[in-house]
């Protein structure tokens, strides 16, 4: 995601889903916009945040990427508390989830700071 | 995100103008251009006319471009969504799922096809307009049974309900219970979800895994097929034969789906940033092998893209080498001040171009300049893969040669894109690998085998990855080899045909003539896909892209492990799921016009045709045994009535296999496995007489004092279709059965009846016969 602006949308959207995501678990919500939100959140967000720090991609990449770099994070992190007992799901969801999102938002800062590009017919 | 995402922010400075074939167009963001200007840039190597006004009318530009593909998906979507009211599962026969749906769905399908295809096939393709279609079609393929049905299909998926259900109860696993409990990858995974979305029993989920995973699949194959083939357009075209060839069933809510999306991951990253070709003298013979033919000489071009031109910055100095002008295409270039490489082809395998040895770090590579106020030129055959290691990718092509997909990709932005820090990309290798690992037996060494296959061929460097993700596999495996080696053996056998051969169908007594249809269509998909893949090996070897050994070697390494696993019978299959994405490359190289100006609207009356006989045969072979496939609510719930209330310990027999039994999770607590009268050799055609039910009453009692048999209509379903018996078969047994006074009923929930058996009670029957 070279662009910024697209960049930007697509990482202010997948925080807001992880934040909905979260809301919901703390009121309780059941049915079917939880598990949607939770659905979204799970597969995009982590490798989107691990993305977000890597240079960019194209589309099909990017998405492919995000959605097994999150699986794969996920995989890995609940068979460390299954294999520990330390079965706190929710915790390790809000941690990780609270850590994807800071690194969207502050990749969000980043491409906001960023120099507007060049007007057309400047010479190279 | 798309590639052309720069081109909305109106930069000219840095705007290189597109191949009309080797890359996709921008996506549906707001341009200052329209799309036409692009290709004739890139023909001509011009810079595009100013761009019109920025009004809505510009801004609906994309949209006006693709109209007749977003209508034809649109039109298409709808009347597939409409056609779900009218689809009748009482209609469902030995031909599955296929009489119940109507003509309009079969109407959208096409429709959302041939959508997909045009979208494809324009001149200037929109990346998200295509994406779009695709996942309107995986929807309407994979998305209409879960619309449908009232239960996740596939029986065998419940007892992964089962798993999961157990992690959530008690948080840990116990490796003496099954061999889930000791690969809980995908069940941990599934069972933090279920309990982080709110939704404990995954029943209320699973349905959509197909959905899920074909869509992540697809995606990963288009972005596999894009580096393959040099081409956006043919990567997504290759993702949508992924789709439609899909009919394996693998996708559903289990290990296997998991394990195949992070493999598809993991051959991403790998080929991405370990894809750096120099190549053996295996791949060199291999290469030479089309210049018997006369064909010209193969060349191997590096694996991994530079990414999306990224946004101009003010001010910004260029740190890209130049490009060369349009006028001097696959002009040959050598690394300046590298010290100790070599000019390309000169001491370097053929096809390579690639320096030997390695090249300091910061190298400028120095091509020919193109002269000061030249636009960028779109024709290059070269891009620096790293900053680091700045290793030069070289291609040389024959004269007139294009890469597949008609003109040579863009070259890089003059900012050039740095790679990802090695360190990172290994690190995201072994985390996708280990999540493998831990998830699935086999699909491991599915990957270990094709990465084996890259490094011996010298398309993947370094050697040692491949050791590395090998060393993981096996040493996940070594404290599991002996409860693997007692219950199914790490090897099954060493004859590969004895191997392949299926439990399927072909296994089962009389199947009625639905049943060898499906089956027959499974193998003719498979075989057409065979077919596509050869024409595209055939087609891109005859251009020189020796980058079509790549998708051969995977799937060669899918089926190395037949060579000494049957895997229960689905080694065939296993062979095919591994297979099949490499084959849709190699499939969508096979429809690749010659050059890039056969890339048109026209086109797609070569591409729809090919694919519309692909999803003729994708049809029966995926819906072909849904009607057995989709579950029987009642008996389900029969099920879960006895997990829930059942004694712990005593055994459930059912009438036929494929039960979804375990899907509780103190599954744990009953006996594994259900004994099935058809296993006993007991139900057959004839009526049962009393010697039969004598028989029967001691082979049950023979598990223990009490047992629960599960009668339904779904189990008779199953023996009509599969061992074409009459339709009361299994009732004539139940009815016997109940007349000796061996069974009481326990539980009957709508055609589903559960029956405590009792083996003191027919002690008590012995002793007071006569």
């Amino acid at each position: 995601m070279a662009d910024a602006r697209t960049r930007i949308l697509v990482h202010a959207a997948l925080v807001t889903v992880g934040v909905l995501a979260a809301a919901f678990s703390l009121l309780e919500v059941t049915g079917t916009v939880r598990l949607l939100t939770t659905l979204l959140a799970a597969a995009l967000l982590p490798g989107a945040a691990v993305l977000s720090r890597l240079p960019a991609l194209d589309l099909a990449a990017w998405a492919g990427l995000a959605v097994a770099i999150s699986v794969a994070i996920e995989t890995v992190l609940s068979l460390v508390l299954v294999w520990t007992r330390l079965w706190h799901p929710s915790a390790l969801a809000a941690l990780l989830g609270a850590a994807s999102v800071a690194l969207l938002v502050l990749d969000i800062r980043d491409q906001r700071r960023r120099p507007a590009p060049a007007p057309a017919g400047t010479a190279e | 995100m798309s590639p052309g995402g720069a081109h909305a922010t109106g930069s000219r400075r840095h705007r290189q103008p597109r191949a009309a074939s080797g890359t996709l167009g921008r996506s549906l963001a707001p341009g200052p251009a329209d799309s036409a200007d692009s290709a004739d840039s890139a023909a001509t190597g011009q810079p595009p006319r100013p761009g019109s006004s920025r009004g809505w009318a510009a801004r609906l530009g994309p949209v006006r471009e693709n109209r007749w593909p977003l209508l034809l998906g649109v039109a298409g979507t709808g009347l597939w969504g409409l056609s779900l009211r009218s689809v009748d599962l009482a209609r469902m026969t030995d031909y599955g799922l296929l009489p119940a749906l109507p003509p309009t769905w079969y109407l959208g399908v096409g429709l959302i096809l041939a959508g997909a295809v045009l979208a494809v096939c324009r001149r200037e393709p929109r990346e998200l307009v295509v994406a779009l279609l695709l996942a309107a079609l995986v929807m309407a393929l994979y998305g209409t049974i879960p619309l449908v049905a009232e239960l996740p299909q596939y029986a065998w998926s419940y007892k992964h309900f089962g798993v999961t259900q157990y992690i959530e109860l008690h948080g840990s696993v116990d490796p003496s219970i099954d061999i889930y409990h000791r690969w809980p990858g995908f069940f941990a995974l599934t069972a933090m979800f279920s309990t982080v979305a709110g939704a404990p029993d995954p029943i209320a989920y699973a349905a959509w895994s197909e959905v899920f995973f074909t869509a992540g699949g697809a995606l990963l194959v288009a972005a596999i097929g894009h580096r393959l083939l040099r081409s956006a357009r043919l990567g997504w075209l290759a993702a949508l034969f992924y789709v439609i060839t899909n009919w394996v069933g693998q996708s559903y809510f289990a290990p296997q789906a998991v394990a195949l999306l992070l493999a598809l991951g993991g051959y991403l990253l790998v080929l991405d940033r370990f894809g750096r070709p120099r190549p053996t003298w295996p791949l060199r013979a291999l290469l030479r092998l089309p210049q018997r033919l006369r064909w010209p000489a193969a060349r191997v071009e590096a694996l991994c893209l530079p990414g999306p031109e990224p946004a101009a910055e003010a001010g910004a100095p260029s740190t890209a080498p130049p490009t060369p002008p349009p006028s001097t295409p696959g002009a040959a270039v050598a690394p300046a001040a590298a010290g100790t490489g070599t000019a390309p082809g000169a001491g370097t395998a053929a096809g390579a171009g690639v320096p030997r040895g390695p090249v300091p770090a910061a190298t400028t590579m120095v091509i020919a300049r193109r002269p000061a106020g030249q636009p960028a030129p779109a024709a290059a055959g070269m891009q620096p893969v790293s900053p680091d290691t700045a290793t030069l990718l070289i291609t040389r092509r024959p004269a007139g040669g294009q890469p597949a997909g008609g003109a040579p990709q863009a070259p890089p932005a003059a900012g050039g894109t740095p790679a990802w820090p090695r360190g990172v990309a290994l690190a995201l290798v072994l985390l996708t690998h280990f999540a493998i690992v831990a998830s699935h037996q086999l699909t491991p060494y599915v990957v270990v085998l094709g990465v084996v296959v890259m490094v011996v061929l010298g398309v993947v460097r370094p050697w040692w990855l491949a050791a590395l993700l090998a060393a993981v596999t096996v040493g996940y495996l070594l404290p599991h080899l002996g409860y693997v080696e007692d219950r199914f053996g790490v090897f099954t056998g060493f004859d590969p045909l004895d191997n392949v051969q299926t439990s399927g169908v072909e296994a089962a007594g009389s199947p009625m003539p639905g049943k060898v249809f499906f089956t027959r269509m499974g193998t003719l998909l498979t075989a057409t896909m065979l077919l596509l893949g050869l024409i595209g090996v055939v087609r891109g070897l005859r251009r020189g892209e020796g980058n079509v050994v790549v998708p051969i070697g995977f799937v060669v390494a899918a089926g190395l492990p037949v060579l000494g696993q049957s895997y229960g019978g689905e080694g065939a299959l296993r062979v095919v799921l591994f297979a099949g994405p490499w084959l849709c490359v190699l499939a969508a190289r096979a429809l690749a016009p010659v050059s890039a100006a056969g890339w048109s609207a026209r086109r797609a009356a070569v591409v729809l045709p090919v694919t519309g006989l692909v999803v003729a045969l994708f049809l029966p072979s995926f819906f072909g045994q849904s009607e057995l496939n989709i579950q029987d609510p009642d008996q389900v719930a029969a099920l879960e009535y006895t997990y829930a209330h059942g004694e712990p310990g005593t055994p459930l027999f059912a009438g036929v296999p494929h039960i979804p039994a375990s899907l509780a999770g103190n599954y744990d607590e009953f006996p594994g496995g259900v004994p099935t009268l058809v296993a006993l050799g007991l139900l057959s055609g004839k009526e049962p007489t009393p010697a039969d039910i004598t028989r029967l009453t001691q082979e049950i009692g023979a598990y223990g004092e009490h047992s629960y048999l599960l009668f339904s209509d779904a189990q008779q379903a199953y023996l009509t279709i599969n061992e074409s018996a009459r339709p009361d078969a299994l009732r004539a047994w139940e009815d016997a059965l109940l007349k000796s006074g061996h069974l009481t009923l326990w539980y009957e929930h709508g055609s589903a009846r559960v029956y405590d058996f009792s083996r003191s009670r027919i002690q008590d029957l012995a002793e007071q016969a006569p």
